[in-house]
């Protein structure tokens, strides 16, 4: 077939692209579909989560008619949520939930006994994460990941991390709770991979990630963003329409900043543009730098948790309609300045290596992060290792057939090393060996050792 | 009744015959390449090759693989297998492959040929003498000696050795 490679670049590339279109886990304002309102009132809606088991719908009447609605949301709550909805006003009311996954934001709300729209199948796709709790020094949205089930049973999880800096988070599934979920240490640019154990259905496409207990920087150490709780406060306004608008981030990859932690509505007179408001959502001191492209060079401003500040500009010759973006670079929260850049090498690939084995298994250590390869060199085997890990790994490491000693390694984040270690019979079938790892620290080789111990070990 | 159109729409007549056409060759060369990947079946095994269901019995792990009754029966024998050939880079010198890895087919895609890569399904293969590096994975025929008692380590659980290999054309 000659259009074969055609048609093979064209797929490889939408095959590679999953992470190019990332959802974020936002809910949506929708229109709900005919048959769900009374009427021909114009209403729309959205679905906020609030929980595992528990969500917001919201709506909105855009009418000047007093409604009363009943809504049940397919597959997701099937008792009647009842929402009075004045002239013009917006309610929520709280539903329980029997399933939490992205659907939900995107599900359709009925009239009870209204007939169900079909859904298209699950395709894969790449999702943002969720945050435990919103955080002004951590921005979320720059981790994505997909989930799959694995090919031997369990579950597959690729994180994609576009931040600037090496992140370290604790993270689980919601919905299943009996998942034991690994802390993971993410170096910028790179996908972390983890395989977990457990039962795996076609619907884990779906669900959500949340991810809390965040350190940001080259150790995993610092303030803690998003500490793990119940699912908390969520920067996202729960209002609309009340001329608040996102602000977006002058340095796409900054991931110690939260853009949504500050919102900014322009101040018009006279159809002209006479100054912004800006509004700190979070709780934390914010120091910020703003500009208005095009429009204004902005500068430097500080907001006080919760506070909201007008900024006069004068008089300025534009149009409302011509100020669209606030442009925002965190530059201090809480009086703690953010990092600058990050200057550390970015691990090498290594092809056809192989990620190694825990004597013991631990669920505190992923070993998809820690890879090798090995090839028989001179009458001793030649064993590459690289650190994908975004901390220090401190491990004994022992080639298993081929030596019966250990030796400790201590391999800095993103780095590689080459050891060469004398064995009896250096064969081909050094290049399918394990390497066994024990003893495993991160980070500091000091405290408790992970993945158990060599039987020789002191 | 004849209605003539307006000059603007004339104008506008080749651009939509245009895009019209294009949709269709773009439609008609997915449709004719995924045509061809889906229906070119697997190469037919040869009377007395050994087959992966064999292998889809094995459980366990290093050095105590516990091996189905009829593959241990063929430890130590010669057998043929067609599979997937998985150039290794630690298999490799200069442009020739000393060994490989060698794995049941799992599906022909856009993305080329891919296999089944769990240690209990995956064999090495030990060439009797180096081969060309065919520089990505392959179908392949090969022939040689099982090893299959259950007592090897690594991330495969059986081997070849001594083995002689046949190309085959991609599915």
């Amino acid at each position: 077939m000659r259009f074969l490679p055609l048609l093979a670049l064209i797929a490889a590339v939408h095959a590679y692209a999953v992470f190019d279109d990332v959802i974020p886990p936002e809910p949506q304002w929708t229109v709900p579909p005919l048959g769900a309102v009374p009427g021909d009132a114009a209403v729309i809606y959205r679905i906020v989560r609030a929980g595992d088991d528990r969500a917001w719908i919201e709506a909105q009447s855009r009418t000047n008619a007093a409604l009363a609605l009943r809504w049940v949301v397919p597959g997701y709550c099937d008792e009647p949520a009842e929402l009075a909805l004045a002239p013009n006003a917006s309610a929520r009311a709280a539903i329980r939930l029997k399933n939490c996954d992205h659907g939900l934001f995107s599900a359709a709300v009925l009239a009870p006994g209204q007939a169900q729209p079909r859904r298209p199948d699950a395709q894969p796709t790449a999702y943002g994460v969720t945050a435990s709790v919103e955080d002004a020094g951590f921005a979320a949205h720059l981790l994505a990941y997909t989930l799959a089930p694995a090919a031997a049973g369990g579950i597959d999880l690729h994180l994609r991390h576009s931040g600037d800096r090496p992140v370290h988070l604790d993270w689980r599934v919601v919905g299943r709770p009996a998942l034991v979920t690994p802390r993971l240490h993410v170096l910028p640019g790179r996908t972390a991979e983890v395989v977990l154990a457990g039962v795996a259905d076609a619907g884990v496409i779906n669900d959500i990630v949340e991810v809390s207990n965040v350190r940001i920087g080259p150790d995993d150490s610092g303030p803690l963003r998003s500490p793990g709780a119940a699912f908390g406060r969520r920067f996202t306004s729960t209002q609309s329409g009340d001329g608040w608008l996102a602000a977006v981030p002058a340095d796409e990859h900054q991931i110690a900043f939260n853009p949504a932690a500050v919102a900014w509505r322009p101040q018009v007179q006279a159809d002209r543009l006479q100054g912004i408001d800006l509004r700190n959502r979070s709780n934390q001191r914010l120091t910020v730098r703003w500009a208005l492209p095009g429009v204004h060079p902005g500068g430097m401003i500080s907001l006080a948790g919760e506070e909201e500040r007008a900024l006069p500009l004068g008089d300025l010759p534009w149009p409302p309609n011509r100020v669209r973006v606030l442009l925002l670079t965190g530059v201090e929260i809480d009086g703690q300045a953010l990092a600058g850049d990050w200057t550390s090498a970015a691990p090498k690939t290594l092809e056809g290596a192989f990620p190694v084995t825990p004597v013991v298994a631990d669920p505190r250590f992923n070993p998809l992060q820690l890879v090798y390869q090995t090839r028989p060199v001179a009458g001793a085997a030649q064993i590459t290792l690289v650190n994908l890990h975004g901390l220090t790994v401190h491990a004994d490491v022992r080639l298993a057939g081929y030596q019966k000693e250990f030796q400790r390694i201590s391999l800095a984040a993103g780095a590689t090393t080459v050891l060469t270690v004398a064995v009896a019979k250096a064969d081909l079938r050094l290049a399918t060996a394990r390497l066994e790892v024990a003893r495993v620290r991160l980070g500091a080789d000091q405290g408790e050792t992970w993945c158990g111990a060599f039987a020789s070990a002191p | 009744m004849i209605r003539t159109l307006p000059a603007r729409q004339h104008a506008r007549i080749p651009i939509i015959i245009a895009v019209i056409l294009g949709l269709i060759v773009v439609v008609g060369i997915n449709y004719a390449a995924w045509l061809s990947v889906a229906t070119r079946p697997l190469p037919k095994l040869q009377p007395g090759e050994l087959t992966w269901s064999a292998f889809a019995g094995i459980s366990g792990t290093d050095g105590a693989w516990k091996i189905p009754a009829e593959l241990r029966a063929k430890h130590d024998q010669a057998v043929t297998i067609t599979g997937v050939l998985v150039p290794h880079p630690a298999l490799r010198s200069g442009k020739q492959l000393l060994g490989a890895l060698f794995a049941p087919p799992a599906k022909f895609s856009c993305c080329g040929l891919t296999c089944d890569p769990r240690p209990a399904v995956t064999m090495l293969v030990e060439f009797a003498s180096p081969i060309p590096d065919p520089g990505k994975q392959r179908l392949a025929r090969i022939h040689g000696v099982l090893a299959a008692d259950g007592s090897a380590t690594g991330w495969a659980a059986t081997s070849l050795s001594a083995a002689t290999v046949e190309l085959l054309r991609d599915p």
